[in-house]
């Protein structure tokens, strides 16, 4: 072989092992993109739950917030749902991807102790409600589905759908050792404190207010609505709105106040679907506070000494529980 | 081998396993999310796991062929913290409750 054949032999060596080293380099740029390309679709994939959370958390701390979703809740129930109370303790709330889980415990007054009532469970998707469960403790259901005259307390000129008469001969025959819970409508508008007065050996627990529109129980635009009112006894839960409260009265209009600009939510909260909250402030700030009716609770012999009363027309029994009590 | 390569091949090892390192936590997070699962978020990956993670980024950026891999694990991390943070703070806020 002379000098140039060895010369051609070792480019064509070089040529082969040049390529053979593209080659591998080529192969190893393929595999690690391959390998970048799934990585990175795997974290675009993986950010998105945990920023859809931080977006969640945004949404209840600065948009609609979620203490305000829990007290347009609470305040709702204290207004609508007659002698009721709520412990902050017992709420939980739960977050998950652009919702919050609500629930709590509901209390009753019935006689000097306080019960459970019901326990609700509410799923808001952002501030929207879109499911509530409650799971009730008691024994006497007040009407879910409110009509003009299913009322257990009505104004004195509407008519009731219980038999009243029946209802007295109940507590009647009720043990002397119980204390009861008692839906009393009274035959005109009475100042709430009048009305305390007049029935001192029992506690009002709650006092329905005359809004204008309770004689038909229709709002201007034909609207069922349901009675509203506001809790009497003092409330020195850290959580009541009624806490340290100077008048109930006020605290109740201001609630109503409050409650307006999220009149859907509480609407949605409420059994009561039509609250016709603008009309009733109007009437209220125009014409102050009056009950037509309240509800009491009592030992069950002091609660049958309330038929006398002039003021008294109709009464419905609520919940019975065995002596407590101790005054 | 070189040591040129050695170094290169070394650091761009650091870059891969600190991507790895902050997808595994990420994944854990979405797994915690989830599931449901109420644990502390902290346990889920520990503080010497999140220190590995940034050293192997760090060390990655020296390089200009791992650089890109150090920058994108180091930008898990710092988000994982901005996620552990965001969530610390606005859950204070939004759960009035002890």
């Amino acid at each position: 072989m002379d000098s140039y054949e060895k010369l051609i032999e070792k480019a064509k060596n070089e040529e082969i092992n040049h390529t053979s080293k593209g080659t591998k380099k080529m192969k190893s740029a393929i595999h690690s993109s391959r390998w970048k390309l799934i990585l990175s679709t795997l974290t675009v994939i993986l950010l998105i739950v945990p920023t859809c959370y931080m977006l969640t958390f945004g949404y209840y701390a600065f948009g609609t917030k979620s203490t305000t979703l829990m007290d347009v809740t609470s305040k709702t129930l204290y207004i609508t749902e007659p002698n009721t109370t709520l412990e902050e303790l017992e709420f939980n709330m739960d977050f998950s991807l652009f919702s919050m889980d609500l629930s709590f415990e509901q209390y009753k007054q019935i006689g000097d102790e306080f019960y459970p009532a019901k326990h609700y469970d509410l799923y808001f998707v952002l501030n929207d409600l879109v499911k509530k469960e409650e799971d009730s403790k008691l024994e006497k259901i007040y009407p879910g589905y409110p009509t003009q005259t299913n009322q257990w307390i009505a104004h004195p000129k509407q008519t009731i759908e219980f038999d009243n008469v029946k209802e007295w001969r109940v507590l009647e025959g009720l043990p002397e050792e119980t204390v009861v819970e008692a839906y009393i409508s009274l035959n005109n508008l009475y100042q709430v404190e009048a009305v305390e007065n007049e029935m001192k050996n029992v506690d009002v627990t709650w006092a329905a207010i005359y809004t204008g529109m309770e004689e038909t129980m229709l709002s201007s635009d034909g609207d069922v609505v349901s009675p509203i009112g506001y809790p009497v006894q003092p409330d020195e839960t850290y959580w009541s709105p009624f806490r340290n409260s100077a008048s109930h009265e006020q605290t109740f209009l201001e609630m109503l106040k409050e409650l307006e600009p999220y009149e859907s939510i509480a609407e949605e909260v409420s059994i009561h679907k039509n609250l016709e909250l603008n009309e009733r402030i109007d009437y209220i700030e125009l014409n102050g506070f009056k009950t037509y009716g309240v509800v009491v609770t009592g030992p069950k012999k002091e609660i049958e000494v309330l038929k006398e009363l002039d003021m008294v027309r109709y009464m419905k029994v609520g919940e019975v529980k065995l002596w407590n009590w101790a005054r | 081998m070189e040591l040129g390569s050695l170094k290169k091949t070394i650091l761009q090892g650091c870059g891969w396993m600190s991507v790895i390192m902050g997808l595994i936590s990420l994944a854990l997070i979405n797994i915690s999310l989830l599931s449901g699962y109420d644990g502390s978020l902290t346990n889920l990956f520990s503080f010497s796991w999140v220190v590995i993670a940034v050293i192997f980024g760090i060390l990655s950026i020296f390089n200009k062929k791992s650089r890109s891999l150090g920058f994108w694990g180091l930008g898990l991390i710092i988000y994982l913290g901005l996620f552990v943070a965001v969530i610390f703070f606005l859950g204070w806020t939004i759960t009035p409750f002890p």
